[in-house]
């Protein structure tokens, strides 16, 4: 199965790219009320949360300091989970929560991972960032 | 920040882990009626047969079990889902409310290529095939 093995890295770099979008969609509702908007944008906690869905978002879509991005949108999904969705019960599909935990996850893998070969970073910083590449 | 890269594998493993449970538990919803709150099962051979690839498939990824054949299934019944129910509802996902659906895709597609790492059934069980990807870590 190595001939699929060569060609995970491209994929792994499209999969950051719409997921950081779809992520970042979620601070474009709240920020620049696309999408008809959010309830409640107006409190502060919100407005801080808008701003790392948004700009964190972004960053890991084109992966600049994705490990960065990846680590501060990783947590933030944490704190959502528990805040919002895990008094609910324990079930991330009866909480709601699951897209929260899948982002949670996914992020975490790409502070691990790093950028990819597609990404800003390996653009700008040629040595050290793009370590699963060379490892393959 | 090699020092991070290390650790890629087992995160990726805990995270197939956590994605293929909570993926089983859509078709545990439906075939099972558990964990509570579902609609039961979906009308239809295709949506039966989605149901049956959420179960298995879900609990393969998670596992680890000839992950990337669960995988691939997984993620072609997510962009089946995706493009038959959601897409008709708008350009953007989050408005058509299929950013789960896009994300389990191209997270299993991932998955496919990627292989199943270092912690599964699979490196457990075929120390050859499966082993690539945990050098990679």
């Amino acid at each position: 199965m190595n001939s699929l093995n060569r060609f995970f890295d491209p994929v792994y770099c499209l999969m950051r790219l719409i997921v950081g979008l779809m992520f970042a969609s979620h601070g474009g509702q709240i920020i620049l009320g696309m999408f008809g908007g959010m309830k409640g944008s107006g409190e502060m906690l919100i407005q801080v949360a808008g701003w790392i869905l948004l700009v964190g978002g972004f960053m890991i879509a084109f992966g600049l300091l994705t490990r960065l991005a990846a680590f501060i949108s990783s947590g933030f999904m944490a704190v959502a989970y528990f805040m919002v969705h895990a008094p609910q019960g324990f079930f991330p599909i009866v909480t709601k929560g699951e897209l929260a935990v899948f982002y949670c996850w996914v992020f975490l893998f790409m502070v691990f991972y790093g950028p990819g070969r597609w990404s800003l970073d390996a653009l700008l910083f040629k040595t050290g960032v793009f370590a699963p590449a060379s490892a393959t | 920040m090699n020092s991070l890269s290390r650790f890629a594998d087992p995160v990726f493993c805990i995270g197939r882990l956590l994605i293929g449970l909570m993926y089983a538990c859509h078709g545990g919803q439906k075939i099972l009626g558990f964990p509570p709150g579902g609609h039961g099962m979906p009308p239809g051979a295709l949506g039966a047969i989605g149901a049956w690839i959420e179960l298995v498939g879900g609990f393969m990824i998670a596992l680890g079990f000839l992950t990337r054949l669960g995988a691939f299934f997984a993620a072609g019944e997510m962009m089946v889902a995706y493009f038959m129910v959601h897409a008709k509802g708008g350009f953007f996902p989050l408005v058509n409310h299929g950013e789960l659906a896009v994300a389990n895709c191209w997270f299993f597609l991932f998955v496919l290529f990627y292989g199943s790492g270092r912690w599964s059934l699979d490196a457990l069980l075929f120390k050859k095939s499966s082993a690539p990807s945990a050098g990679a870590g």
